[in-house]
Parts: C-alpha cells; structure tokens; sequence
C-alpha cells in the first residue's frame, strides 16, 4: 500500500500534498475529502486510497480501478474565486494532470473538453471535480482523480476507451513519482488560479485539445447540438457554431463527428 | 376551473379582508393571495403538489408564486453558475430533497454541472422546501432561482 511517508518523501510543493490521508480501501476518496473539507480540513489536503468500494465519475458513474495498480485521489483546494471563474477549475485540473503525465512519460497527453485526458486516443486519466456553495460563494473545491498507471487490463465494456500508461508504454511505472509529479504541476498552476487568474492553466490547456476546428456533437440536457467548436467562452463553456448561430455548452459529453 | 370563475374569485378576495383564499376543486388547486404592496396575486398549482409528499407538515402543500420575484415571502435558493440542475447526485438515486421536506442550513439541496465540476448547492436557511423550480436534466442561467424554502419560524 501506499503510505503518505512514501508519497511525501521527496515532495518539495508547499499546499498540494503536505497533508496525506491515506487508506488501504475507502468508499470513495472524494466524499472523503468532501467530510474533511466541509470540517475545516487545509488546502492542499489530499485523500489516496488504493481502493474505493464506490469510486465515481460524473453523474455517479463507476469508476473501476483494480486494486493497488493506479493512483486514486482527492485534493481539497479552497481558491479565491469570482462565481463566473468556477467553471475554469476543470481546465485547471486536467491541464495540470496532463502536463504531469508528460513529465513523467516523455510523451504528449492529450485534453478533451473539459477534463478527460487521452493518452493515444484513449482515457488514461479522469478527473472529477466537486465544489460546495453557500451564500453564493465557494466554500471548497475537490479535485478527485484516477489515474491508469499499472493496470494491464479493463474489463466490461469500458474496455476499447481506456488504457494505462504501462499498456501505452509497456512497463510499470513508479506510482509514487506520478503523484508527485501530479502535485508539482497542480501547485505550480494553482499559484495563478487561486487568485483567479487563469492564463496560464488555459493556455496549457488549449495547447493540448484537437478540438477546436472539429465538428462535434453534444448531448446536452437531453438536447443534440451538433456545430464546429470555436474556442472557450470567458467562464469555460465550449462555444459552437451551429447552423442556427452561436451556443455555448456548459455541460454534456462530447463526440466528433465526421459530417463537415 | 375558466378563467371568469378565477376571476371571480381574485375580484373576491380583492374586495374582502380576507388575505389568503386556498381552492380545490375537481383536482385543481388555486391559491390567491393578497400582497401588500399590488394587491392580489394568482398563484396557480399543478394539483399533485398536494397528492404527493406525506411531509407531517402540511405548510409544505403551499403552493409557489408562479413568477418569484423579492416579494415573495419564500426564501430563495438561486444558482450560483450556469449549468445543468440535478436533483440527485446519480440518475437513479433519490432525490437530494423533495417538496414538503425540511432542511437545515448547508444541507445538500442539488447540484449544478458546469464543465463537469459537480456544484453542491446547500441551503442556506432552516426551513421546509415549498417549490423545486427547475426540473431535473434541465439548463439553469446565472442567478436562477431553484427552490423556494419557508423559513423555519
């Protein structure tokens, strides 16, 4: 198992990471850091468990990872944050994530929007970010990720969309260099970002999407909205160009299309 | 119910020292209630607001004005972002609260996605939830009002 001595030794970031709770298996790494942030727990705090027994993804899909061969964790930050930057936070995440994954592998990982990160056309990385409002301010972020580091093989019908960077690479790699590199990023970002500056972490970002310029469909709200995506509106939904004008998405899966 | 009879009705309550006269007939449910400052207000319900929740507290059957504005009485709950309102944190989990519940200040009411950040919307006041205003899977703007909550007295 990993232990926060192992994962702290040699991890010179300042917030992210200086206090680690760690557990053999747990419901789910991010309702955890939510109990622990919603009483009072630090920015930076982290939750890493080598297993959830309820792990999640949007809209509480299942996130399956097999036992001690990846990296499940939760970072609770606390940013400063105008209302209409929240929806910056995802970008922030995976362009953190992916710039980490490079460090770490020497190659380019890819971001999809708003926050999944490809490896070869494939997730290798998924993040789920959640917050908690109160009075109309952000009380708390958590930024909830798993990462496919060793695991060899996925079952079920996850299987064609997802691969691990020992699959991609074809060897294991250091679990606990991966974490520190995942840590350095983020805090490196989150200097900016805390104070709601977002040009850096959106400029990584859109140095690593393929979208723009794509035709793509989004199922939005039970909505088809098919156009060419365009760029980033300034609080992070996804402008399109559709037949009927300009739209922008908050929300909802993409895909691309092959219509032109 | 047509709308003559409804007018009626309004003109009654208008013309009366009555504040607040609740009607059901037929499974329909009006409420007309007069305001201080514009006189009488409509506030029409959908009748199975009264049918459906077994809360113990029948001041949840309130029905809500249709168009919220500061005067209500009602505290409201309003979205922080754009995004898409869910009313549970899966699709086929129960509901974080339903009309006729009663909440307690930072208890867990929706959520709201924007960018796939998963928005905890908390209630900010003891009270019991008398109107979900959106439904669940649909867009909510900036500001848009959610629930409306009756104060706990």
């Amino acid at each position: 198992m990993l232990t926060k001595e192992e994962l702290q030794n040699g991890l010179n970031t300042f917030v992210f990471g200086k206090k680690i709770f760690d557990y053999n298996s747990i419901d789910s790494t991010n309702s955890c850091a939510k109990m622990l942030a919603g009483s009072g727990a630090e920015e930076g705090t982290v939750v890493i468990a080598e297993f959830q027994t309820a792990g999640r993804g949007r809209l509480g899909r299942v996130w399956q990872s097999q036992s001690g061969s990846n990296l499940l964790f939760s970072v609770i930050i606390r940013p400063k944050l105008e209302i209409n930057k929240i929806g910056l936070l995802p970008f922030f995440a995976a362009a953190g994530a992916a710039q980490a994954l490079e460090n770490v592998t020497g190659s380019y990982f890819e971001c999809k929007w708003p926050n999944d990160i490809l490896l070869n056309g494939k997730k290798s990385c998924g993040i789920l970010l959640e917050s908690s409002f109160q009075h109309n301010t952000l009380d708390y972020a958590i930024i909830g990720m798993g990462v496919n580091v060793n695991q060899k093989e996925f079952g079920g019908n996850i299987k064609d969309g997802v691969t691990s960077l020992c699959l991609e690479f074809e060897k294991e790699f250091d679990r606990r260099e991966v974490f520190r590199q995942i840590m350095i990023s983020l805090e490196l970002l989150y200097s900016d970002v805390r104070t709601g500056n977002f040009t850096r972490a959106i400029s990584e970002w859109k140095s690593r999407t393929s979208i723009f310029g794509k035709q793509i469909s989004i199922n939005q709200s039970g909505e088809r909205l098919q156009g060419i995506a365009v760029g980033l509106s300034d609080d992070g939904g996804l402008i399109l160009d559709t037949r009927n004008g300009q739209r922008i998405c908050y929300a909802g899966d993409v895909t691309f299309t092959n219509e032109s | 119910m047509d709308i003559s009879y409804i007018k009626k009705i309004i003109k009654l309550v208008e013309h009366s020292n009555i504040d607040e006269l609740e009607l059901e007939e037929e499974g329909k449910k009006i409420k007309v209630a007069r305001n201080r400052n514009s006189g009488v207000q409509l506030q029409a319900v959908p009748a199975q607001i009264s049918q459906v929740h077994s809360s113990p507290q029948p001041e949840a059957e309130k029905p809500a004005v249709s168009n919220p504005v500061s005067e209500t009485k009602y505290h409201e709950v309003r979205s922080p972002i754009v995004g898409t309102f869910y009313r549970a944190p899966a699709p086929d989990a129960d509901p974080y609260t339903e009309v006729g519940q009663s909440v307690k200040a930072g208890a867990v009411l929706c959520i709201v996605e924007a960018m796939k950040l998963m928005n905890e919307i908390e209630s900010d006041c003891d009270g019991t939830i008398v109107k979900i205003m959106v439904e669940n899977g649909k867009p909510v703007e900036y500001n848009q009002v959610l629930f409306l909550i009756e104060p706990a007295k």
